[in-house]
C-alpha cells in the first residue's frame, strides 16, 4: 500500500474520521495499532510476524532491564540492554547481509527505533516504562514504518497520550504538506528517475559532461523522492495528531558536511549521533577519537544503507570528508584567530559562505555516484569519465535544469529570507487566493506526474 | 443562519478557486500539450487525419507546434508542387516531435528545390506502421493521383509471413472520405464537440494521466519479437515468397517510383556501443526490393556512421531518454540525405 494509492488515501480518511468520535485512549491506541499492522500486512503478511515478534521481544527485554535497575542491578541491566540490541543488530543484519530470507519492509527503520525504545528507557529519557501496546504502536506506526522519519522513543511515545485534535490549522498544513510531498515524488523524483535509470544503464555511452549532469539530475532525484516520502510520512501522522519532526531542511544549501548531516535525513543524523557517536565518546575524547568517531559513525551509516561495498566506500568517504573538513576547521580557527589579530582581510563572508555551498554540493554530488551505482567499477568508470571529460552522448536533461532551477531560487529565498532554513510557508487557505493557489498545485501534480516509478529509493534500504 | 453564512462563504470560494485554477491551468496546457483532434475513416489513404486547418501544440516528447493543412496532413501551407512525392508512415513521418522544417520530408522538400511548395507531401500518421501503409495503398494511389512517387516508412521489418501476406488485403478507396468531406458531414453537435474539446486541452491531458495511471500496474511483458529462432525458422519456410508476392503486387498497382525507407530501433548497450534492433530481414528486403524496381533505403549504416563517429543517436530528445522513442532532429536529417541520394540517382 503506497502513500499515493487510492487504498491509502481511505485508510488515512476513515482513521481521521474515527479519531475525531474516539475520546478513550485505549481505544484510539487500537485503532492506532490496528491500522498499523492493516498497513504493514498489504506490503507482506509473513513478515507482520517479523514487525510483531520484534516489538514484543523489545518490550520484554526492557521491561527486564527495567526491573533489573529498579531492584539496584544496574550492571544486570546495562547488560540486558546492552544484549537486547545485540540480537536486535543480529537480526537485521542476518536480513539484510544473509540473504536467506526476504528483507521486510521497512526493518532498517523501525530496527532502529527498536534500539531507541531500549536506549531511552536505559537512560531514563522517559517518564514511565511505557505500556505494552504503546510500544507496539511506536515501532509499528504505519506512517513511518517504511523509510521513517526514524522518530526516537522519547520524542514519539509521550504523545500517545497527548494526541492533537485535528484542527482547520492542522488540516491545512497537513493536507498541503502531503500534496508537496506527491508533487516532489511525482512530479520531480519519478521524472528525474527516468533520465538517470537510463544513463546508469549505459554510461559508457555517454560523455563526462551528460554523466556529470546526469549525477546533479540523481542528486535531485534522491532529495525529492526521500524528501517527498518523508512530507507524505509526516504529514499523514500530523494529521492523526502526531509530530514525527524534520527530516529534510534544503541539504544541498549545506556549507560544510557537518551542516550537511544536520539538513540530509534528520532523523537518521541524529540517531548516528545520539546512539552510535556519543556513546562511542563524541567529542570528549580528544582530537584523534573525535576523528575517529565521526569517521566510524559514518561507516555505520554506510553499512546501514546496504552490504554492497559501494555503501561501504559511500560511508567511508562521507566520514573521511566530515573528518577532514574538522581537522581544517580546527587547524583554520586557530589561524583565523592569529590573522584577525594581526589585522588581515579575509575574502567576503558571503562570497566564501556561497563558494563552500558550490563546494560541498559538488562533493555531495560525486559521493552519490557510488550509492547509485551497483559496482565499485562503474562508479570509477563514470567518475573518470566525468574528470576526463570523455566523448559520448550530448545529453542534458531538461528537466534537470527546471527542477535545479526551482531548488535553487528555493534557496536564494532561504537564505535571504529565513537564515538558510526551508522558506516554504502554508498557504492561507481560508483566502481566495491561497485554494486558487493550491487548486493549480493540486491540478499541476495531475498534469506533469510521471506514472510508472511508484517505488520510493529509500525504500529498499 | 449567522454560523451557515462563513461556511457558504468558504463553498463558494471554493468552488470559484477550482474554477479559476482550471482556467489557468488550461491556459498553461496550451503551450505544453495540446493535440489536434482527429476523424477517422475506413478508406482512404491513412486511417484518419486531423481536424483541417488546426493547430496542436506537442510537448511531451521533443516539442512542436504542429500546422494542419487543407486535408488534415500535417504539412506548411504551401501549394503542391505539380510534381511531387507522397510520404507515408507513422508517428516518425508525422513528426509531431519536433518543428515541421526538421522533419525529414521537410528536409528533403527544400533538398529538392526552392522551398516555396511542396514537393514532398507529408501524410505520416501515428499507428499508421508498414502494414497498414500497404493495406491502404489503394487509397494513396487514388487520393494522390498524380503523385510522382511513394516513400513509405518503416521502423521494423517483423512482419512474419502471415503479416506480410495480410498487407495485401486493400482497405479501398473513397473519394468522399476526404478531410473536407468528412469535416462538413459532421453533424452541428459533432462539430461543436470538437471545437469545445479543441479548447480544453487540460481535459485531455488529465484523461491521458487517468489513462496511464490505470495501466501503471500492468507490467508490460517482454517482447519477443527479435527472437532469432522464430525469424530462422520463419526464413527457411515460405517468408521470401510472402515478400516476394508482397513487392510483386505493390509493383503491379503502380509504376511511380515506389521508396521504401527503414530506419531500425536501436539500444545502447552498457560498454557504450549502440545496437540495431533487427531481426534480419534486411537482405531478403534488399533482394526481392531491387527484383520489382524498389527501393529500399537502409539507415542501418548511417546510424552506426554517425554514432561512431559523432556519437549521434537516431532516436530520443533531451526531454526524454536518448536511444529510445520517436525519431529526433539528426535522423530526421539523417534520412532526408539518404533519400536524396536515393532521388537523385
Amino acid at each position: 500500500m503506497s502513500f499515493l494509492s487510492v487504498q491509502f488515501m481511505i485508510l488515512i480518511t476513515v482513521l481521521i474520521i474515527l479519531l475525531k468520535f474516539i475520546h478513550d485512549k485505549y481505544a484510539e491506541r487500537i485503532l492506532l495499532l490496528a491500522a498499523s499492522y492493516l498497513f504493514y500486512a498489504c506490503f507482506d503478511l509473513r513478515m507482520l510476524a517479523v514487525l510483531i515478534g520484534l516489538s514484543v521481544f523489545t518490550w520484554f527485554g526492557g521491561k527486564m532491564m527495567i526491573l533489573s535497575k529498579t531492584a539496584g542491578n544496574v550492571k544486570a541491566s546495562k547488560a540486558i540492554c546492552l544484549a537486547c540490541i545485540a540480537i536486535q543488530t543480529a537480526v537485521l543484519l542476518f536480513f539484510k547481509f544473509s540473504g536467506l530470507l526476504p528483507m521486510p519492509v521497512g526493518l532498517s527503520f523501525y530496527m532502529l527505533q527498536a534500539i531507541s525504545f531500549l536506549a531511552d528507557n536505559y537512560s531514563e529519557k522517559l517518564q514511565k516504562y511505557p505500556s505494552f501496546i504503546d510500544s507496539l504502536i511506536y515501532i509499528g506506526f504505519f506512517p513511518q514504518i517504511v523509510s521513517g522519519p526514524i522518530v526516537k522513543a522519547k520524542d514519539f511515545i509521550p504523545q500517545l497520550d497527548n494526541r492533537k485534535e485535528l484542527t482547520k490549522e492542522r488540516l491545512s498544513y497537513g493536507v498541503q504538506l502531503f500534496a508537496l510531498g506527491a508533487f516532489m515524488k511525482l512530479v520531480m523524483a519519478d521524472r528525474l528517475a527516468v533520465s538517470v535509470d537510463s544513463v546508469y544503464s549505459a554510461p559508457c555511452a555517454y560523455s563526462g559532461l551528460s554523466l556529470f549532469i546526469t549525477s546533479v539530475g540523481y542528486s535531485l532525484q534522491l532529495l525529492f523522492d526521500f524528501a517527498g516520502y518523508s512530507n507524505m510520512a509526516i504529514s499523514a501522522a500530523w494529521l492523526l495528531g502526531y509530530d514525527l519532526g524534520k527530516n529534510f531542511n534544503l541539504p544541498y544549501l549545506a556549507s560544510d558536511p557537518s551542516d550537511f548531516w544536520k539538513r540530509w535525513h534528520i532523523s537518521l543524523s541524529s540517531w548516528l549521533r545520539d546512539y552510535v557517536y556519543i556513546p562511542l565518546g563524541g567529542s570528549r575524547k580528544g582530537k584523534f577519537r573525535t576523528y575517529l568517531n565521526i569517521f566510524l559513525t559514518m561507516l555505520i551509516s554506510g553499512l546501514w544503507h546496504g552490504s554492497t561495498i559501494n555503501f561501504i566506500i559511500w560511508g567511508s568517504l562521507h566520514g573521511l570528508w566530515q573528518v577532514i573538513h574538522r581537522a581544517v576547521r580546527d587547524i583554520g580557527m586557530s589561524s583565523a584567530s592569529n590573522k584577525k589579530a594581526e589585522g588581515h582581510n579575509t575574502l567576503p563572508l558571503r562570497f566564501r559562505h556561497f563558494a563552500s555551498i558550490i563546494v560541498n554540493f559538488i562533493i555531495v554530488d560525486f559521493l552519490w555516484i557510488p550509492f547509485r551505482t551497483e559496482t565499485l567499477s562503474d562508479t570509477w568508470m563514470i567518475v573518470s569519465r566525468i574528470i576526463m571529460l570523455k566523448p559520448g552522448i550530448s545529453y542534458y536533461y531538461v528537466y534537470t535544469f527546471i527542477f535545479a532551477a526551482i531548488l535553487i531560487i528555493v534557496q536564494l529565498f532561504a537564505v535571504y529570507r529565513n537564515n538558510g532554513d526551508n522558506p516554504l510557508k502554508p498557504l492561507p487557505l481560508n483566502t481566495l487566493h491561497g485554494k486558487v493557489i493550491f487548486c493549480c498545485f493540486i491540478i499541476s501534480i495531475a498534469m506533469f506526474a510521471y506514472f510508472g516509478n511508484g517505488a520510493f529509493i529509500y525504500a529498499q534500504f | 443562519m449567522q454560523r451557515s453564512k462563513p461556511y457558504i462563504k468558504q463553498i463558494i470560494q471554493w468552488c470559484a478557486a477550482v474554477a479559476a485554477s482550471l482556467f489557468i491551468m488550461n491556459l498553461l496546457s496550451f503551450a505544453f500539450y495540446d493535440p489536434c483532434q482527429e476523424l477517422i475513416r475506413t478508406q482512404g489513404s491513412t486511417t484518419g487525419f486531423l481536424l483541417p486547418g488546426s493547430k496542436g501544440v506537442y510537448g511531451l516528447e521533443g516539442y512542436c507546434i504542429a500546422n494542419i493543412d487543407e486535408n488534415g496532413y500535417v504539412n506548411r501551407d504551401l501549394p503542391r508542387a505539380s510534381s511531387y512525392y507522397v510520404v507515408a508512415g507513422a508517428s516518425h513521418t508525422e513528426g509531431l516531435f519536433l518543428p515541421l522544417k526538421l522533419r525529414y520530408s521537410d528536409r528533403l522538400n527544400a533538398m529538392l528545390g526552392p522551398d516555396n511548395e511542396l514537393r514532398v507531401y507529408n501524410i505520416g500518421r501515428s499507428g499508421n506502421f508498414f502494414s497498414v501503409v500497404l493495406q491502404h495503398l489503394d487509397g494513396i494511389l487514388g487520393e494522390f493521383p498524380d503523385a510522382k512517387g511513394i516513400i513509405i516508412e518503416t521502423d521494423t521489418l517483423t512482419y512474419d509471413t502471415k503479416a506480410l501476406y495480410d498487407s495485401m488485403s486493400q482497405t479501398g478507396y473513397d473519394p468522399d472520405e476526404t478531410a473536407s468531406e468528412m469535416y462538413s458531414a459532421l453533424s452541428g453537435r459533432q462539430k461543436f464537440s470538437m471545437q469545445v474539446k479543441q479548447y480544453l486541452p487540460l481535459v485531455r491531458e488529465l484523461h491521458k494521466q487517468y489513462l496511464t495511471y490505470l495501466n501503471m500496474s500492468e507490467e508490460a511483458a517482454p517482447s519477443d519479437i527479435l527472437n532469432p529462432d522464430f525469424w530462422a525458422q520463419e526464413y527457411a519456410g515460405g517468408y521470401t515468397d510472402a515478400l516476394d508476392s508482397l513487392m510483386s503486387f505493390i509493383r503491379s498497382k503502380t509504376d511511380k517510383q515506389i521508396i521504401i525507407l527503414y530506419h531500425p530501433a536501436i539500444s545502447l548497450e552498457p560498454d557504450g556501443s549502440m545496437k540495431l534492433l533487427t531481426n534480419g530481414a534486411e537482405p531478403y528486403y534488399k533482394e526481392i526490393c531491387a527484383k520489382y524496381n524498389i527501393d529500399f533505403v537502409d539507415m542501418s549504416d548511417a546510424y552506426m556512421k554517425a554514432y561512431d563517429e559523432h556519437h549521434t543517436v537516431p532516436y530520443g530528445f533531451s526531454n526524454t531518454t536518448m536511444g529510445a522513442g520517436h525519431t529526433n532532429r539528426d535522423a530526421h536529417r539523417m534520412i532526408a540525405e539518404e533519400l536524396y541520394k536515393v532521388i537523385e540517382k
